[in-house]
């Protein structure tokens, strides 16, 4: 899976999260910051990629969040390696 | 380790003696909740008319719930004991839904908190509960000792015990201390 077809994942995951701007994904990158650009509440995050988990067949571990920080490229280099470990 | 009932609350919560607000955990189920006690003591209510506050309230189901019942998970996970998971990790508040207080807990007077684990994933744990003033001399832990899962997926209380107040989604995380400490 490249990482654009991840990113098109992402935002089919945000655009059915309530409290994200749908607008706001049409210029989404991988710059793009959860909190500061899509103005995503910080404790959505992790709804967030609990849905990845789904969406990509994939599954994390506590510790692989912890240093995750809100970024979208951060997002996606995590399911990157968890789909090339699968 | 089972559950937390048996544990002692100042092992399963990393605050110091003076920030607890439970004595004892009387049922618990990892997945479902938990319940635990506390009798209102004279440093709770210093300065507030000799009532509990609501904030505390608060704090007493957050440290049963996204703190206690949010450890233990961890610590089953990653085979450490509470203060082994404390010396990596602490557990703080994020946010929380609507505050009901019906009531009123004094000094002396014992409170039962019911918490109920609504959501966990990744060390992010959401929780809404119910506080409940407990008539004096109520034997708790006979209470509590046959109470089942069904029991407390109702909110099974006996008919004298008082609601005080009822706090929804209550969220709270386990963080890395380095996060904290730089």
């Amino acid at each position: 899976m490249t990482r654009e077809e991840i990113l098109n994942g992402l935002v089919e995951i945000l655009e059915n999260t309530p409290q994200v701007d749908s607008k706001k994904l049409k210029s989404i990158t991988e710059d793009t910051d959860f909190i500061t650009d899509l103005e995503a509440p910080s404790t959505e995050l992790i709804n967030i990629i609990a849905k990845a988990e789904n969406k990509f067949d994939v599954e994390f571990d506590d510790d692989d969040i912890d240093d995750l920080g809100s970024s979208v490229k951060g997002t996606i280099d995590l399911i990157e390696e968890a789909l090339n470990k699968a | 380790m089972q559950s937390l009932v048996g544990i002692s609350p100042d092992i399963a919560l990393p605050h110091g003696p003076s920030k607890i607000y439970l004595d004892e955990f009387l049922w618990h189920h990892p997945k479902l909740g938990v319940i635990a006690s506390y009798t209102i003591k004279e440093k709770d209510t210093n300065d507030h008319f000799g009532i509990f506050r609501g904030a505390d309230q608060i704090e007493a189901l957050g440290q049963a719930s996204v703190v206690a019942g949010n450890a233990f998970i961890s610590c089953v996970k990653k085979e450490m004991s509470f203060p082994e998971l404390y010396e990596k990790y602490n557990f703080v508040f994020l946010s929380m839904g609507q505050a009901i207080c019906k009531s009123f807990i004094k000094l002396g007077e014992t409170a039962i908190i019911h918490a109920h684990f609504v959501d966990y994933k990744f060390r992010q744990m959401t929780a809404t509960g119910k506080i409940y003033k407990v008539p004096d001399g109520f034997d708790l832990k006979a209470y509590y000792k046959n109470y089942s899962d069904a029991d407390f997926s109702e909110n099974k209380t006996p008919s004298n015990f008082e609601e005080v107040s009822e706090f929804k989604n209550l969220m709270g995380r386990g963080i890395k201390n380095t996060t904290i400490n730089n």
